[in-house]
């Protein structure tokens, strides 16, 4: 029985194991009954979730994991990497379902990113996580390659309308200015009412005010790109499309780790594009295979050998400064 | 007559028209809770739940004048939905559940004590506290507003040690295999603080040793074991778009001051907050001393 198989984990109690799924942070309704009927079955009537968003069932005899992993497959879990050295299951921020602040598709640049990694080997373990905004839910500075979409704004003065809403948002008022935000309510209950109020908050909490926009006498808005962050809110939310998007993309980060090491990573892009991001990804691979000593995390080798030498191998060639927006080199600059 | 609780725990989505349930976990799920939640996300929501990051399980797509029924239907499976706001959030606990080889304290029963104890308190603006089993702090405490770490000290008992040096692979990080030989386990740590000293005894140089406690789980004759069991604190560190790491400011205390420390820092954040201001600002503004000085001092 070939029980060093991806996806097995040791307990300390002899004789079990965990199994771990890679799920992409989303779990099917067959896919739940399945792991509630296993977890009753076979472990202990339970289910784990992770922080990298895999699901774990825990307590499974070993001479059962065949098996298990035989009814799992058919509601498509596929085994998580518990291979040490390898890229570990990629982590998505839960946008594509429901986030106001969604600024790029995350599903499916999870897919893609996820079927071109995932499992590879690697010379230590090697994680990856997607934000589909700069709200960074998915602690992209703690990972060995942290992406957050990006939209760069640019208004068309011709366009607009001057009603001020791109500014709110950016001041951090957001959608709870729009009261339009919820339709009238079928229930129009004072607690239904006061539950909408209180509910907003959380939500929308999380832009913190950021003020990038500044309306002029006129009430027209202008962009103060040292402040932008380039999470197109403010794209997304402008009633007559007067707002642009002057170049949208991924910010990449490099050589973060949580745990008890932990240390931030490096942004080293600020707007690459899909083509781009998967270059840097794949020679980041590369680099890390290439100069680690030993089982060397990625951040280590790159505090060893410093940010640039790591710059010079994996960006050369990629003529990012050329495409990135005249403000942003500014600022960069 | 049910008093409808309407803290938290319904999110707003993109589209108008539908919530999202916010269900606190933290990562561990009956079977029972598991076919409740699949019931409801076939009925009411689009078939899917989604994980967060911390441990929660979200039910998205359910039509907002549906939302105080499914609330109520969740409460009587009981899963309250919640955390979100300005509270004390679902504790994030690693995934050890006495089954990881590496823990060394009691997470879930931290856990517990933890929510019943501070869960959905309201505080000045979110607070989000963790537990880690062990050093390796798998639940990041560094970003959290109190992150809690287990820690073992070992101690070397001479007369039962066999001099296998099992301990001294262990620290190095080395990779086990279990008895059965299979799967394996690789030491996460790399500290190297055993030594063979001129005796062939091993040595534990405690300046490196982070009281992780692996090496007492390998030694064979039971010759290391803890001499104390204990936690250290963080605080004031927070993730989002302004990271920024915590404060350690407790390397080893037992668990009464470990719950000393948690009251005191909440009481800290209560007092001196100013407006919605994070716990990481305030002591930006105040310093860190100030913190100490309230919290850590003995009376
Ligand atoms: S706020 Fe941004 S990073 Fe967070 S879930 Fe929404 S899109 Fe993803
Ligand atoms: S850019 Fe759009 S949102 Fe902003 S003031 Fe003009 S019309 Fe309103
Ligand atoms: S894209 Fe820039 S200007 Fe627009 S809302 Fe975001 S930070 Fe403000
Ligand atoms: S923190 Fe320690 S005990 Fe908890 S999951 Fe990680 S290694 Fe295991
Ligand atoms: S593992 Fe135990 S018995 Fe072996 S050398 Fe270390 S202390 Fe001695
Ligand atoms: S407890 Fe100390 S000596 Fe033992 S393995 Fe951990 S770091 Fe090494």
């Amino acid at each position: 029985m070939a029980v060093k198989a991806r996806g097995i984990l040791p307990q300390r109690q002899k004789g079990f194991a965990t199994l771990r799924f890679v799920v992409g942070g989303q779990l099917t309704v067959a896919q739940m009954r399945k792991l509630a009927d296993l977890a009753r079955r076979e472990g202990k009537e339970m289910v784990l979730t992770t922080m990298r968003k895999t699901v774990e069932l825990p307590w499974i005899r070993l001479e059962k994991v065949p098996e298990v992993l035989k009814e799992c497959a058919g509601v498509g879990l596929r085994p998580g990497s518990t291979g040490m050295r390898t890229v570990k299951a990629v982590l998505p921020c839960a946008a594509t379902y429901r986030c106001a602040f969604e600024a790029t598709d995350v599903m499916g640049l999870y897919d893609k990113v996820a079927t071109r990694y995932f499992g590879r080997d690697a010379p230590a373990k090697f994680k990856i996580s997607i934000s589909g905004c700069p709200n960074y839910c998915m602690h992209p500075y703690l990972n060995d390659i942290g992406i957050v979409g990006r939209v760069h704004p640019r208004i068309n003065l011709d366009k607009c309308i001057a009603c001020g809403q791109c500014a709110r948002l950016c001041r951090g008022e957001a959608i709870t200015q729009k009261t339009e935000a919820y339709p009238a309510s079928p229930l129009p209950t004072k607690a239904w009412e006061e539950a909408m109020e209180l509910n907003r908050a959380p939500v929308f909490d999380a832009t913190t005010p950021l003020d990038a926009i500044i309306l002029d006498e006129k009430g027209l808005p202008h962009i103060d790109y040292d402040k932008c962050i380039d999470c197109g809110l403010c794209v997304r939310n402008c009633p007559t499309d007067a707002i642009e998007v002057e170049r949208s993309g991924f910010t990449v980060m490099v050589g973060g780790r949580g745990g008890r090491k932990a240390r931030f990573g490096n942004e080293i892009v600020r707007i690459a594009s899909e083509e781009e991001l998967f270059t840097i990804l794949d020679r980041t691979l590369e680099y890390h295979e290439k100069f680690a000593q030993g089982r060397e995390r990625l951040p280590d080798a790159i505090e060893r050998l410093g940010l640039e030498h790591y710059k010079e191998h994996v960006l050369e060639g990629l003529e990012l400064d050329g495409k990135q927006c005249s403000t942003m080199k500014a600022r960069s600059g | 007559m049910t008093k409808i609780r309407w803290t938290s725990g319904i999110l707003a989505q993109k589209q108008r028209e539908y919530t999202t349930m916010r269900v606190p976990l933290s990562g561990r799920i009956t079977s029972e809770q598991m076919d409740k939640m699949a019931d409801i996300a076939e009925r009411d929501g689009k078939g899917i739940v989604l994980l967060t990051i911390r441990k929660s399980i979200e039910i998205p797509w359910i039509k907002y004048d549906q939302s105080l029924k499914v609330q109520r239907e969740l409460q009587q499976a009981k899963l309250e939905i919640g955390s979100c706001g300005r509270s004390v959030r679902t504790v994030v606990r690693c995934a050890s559940t006495g089954r990881c080889p590496f823990e060394v304290i009691d997470v879930e029963k931290k856990y517990q004590e933890i929510t019943d104890r501070y869960y959905g308190k309201s505080t000045p603006t979110k607070f989000k506290t963790s537990v880690s089993g062990c050093a390796n702090a798998c639940a990041n405490p560094y970003i959290n507003d109190f992150g809690i770490v287990g820690k073992a000290h070992p101690r070397i008992d001479f007369s039962k040690c066999d001099k296998c040096y099992k301990c001294v692979e262990a620290c190095k990080g080395g990779v086990f295999a279990t008895e059965d030989g299979i799967p394996e386990v690789e030491g996460a740590i790399t500290q190297e603080a055993i030594t063979i000293g001129e005796d062939g005894m091993p040595r534990i140089d405690y300046d490196k040793c982070i009281d992780c406690g692996w090496c007492i789980s390998n030694c064979p004759p039971g010759a290391l074991g803890a001499e104390r069991v204990g936690y250290g604190i963080y605080v004031g560190g927070r993730g989002g778009r302004y990271p920024k790491f915590a404060h350690e400011v407790a390397r080893f205390v037992s668990e009464v001051e470990l719950f000393r420390i948690l009251e005191g820092t909440i009481e800290y954040f209560r007092k001196f907050a100013e407006g919605r201001e994070r716990l990481v600002l305030v002591l930006e503004r105040l310093g860190i001393e100030h913190y100490k000085e309230h919290v850590l001092k003995e009376d």
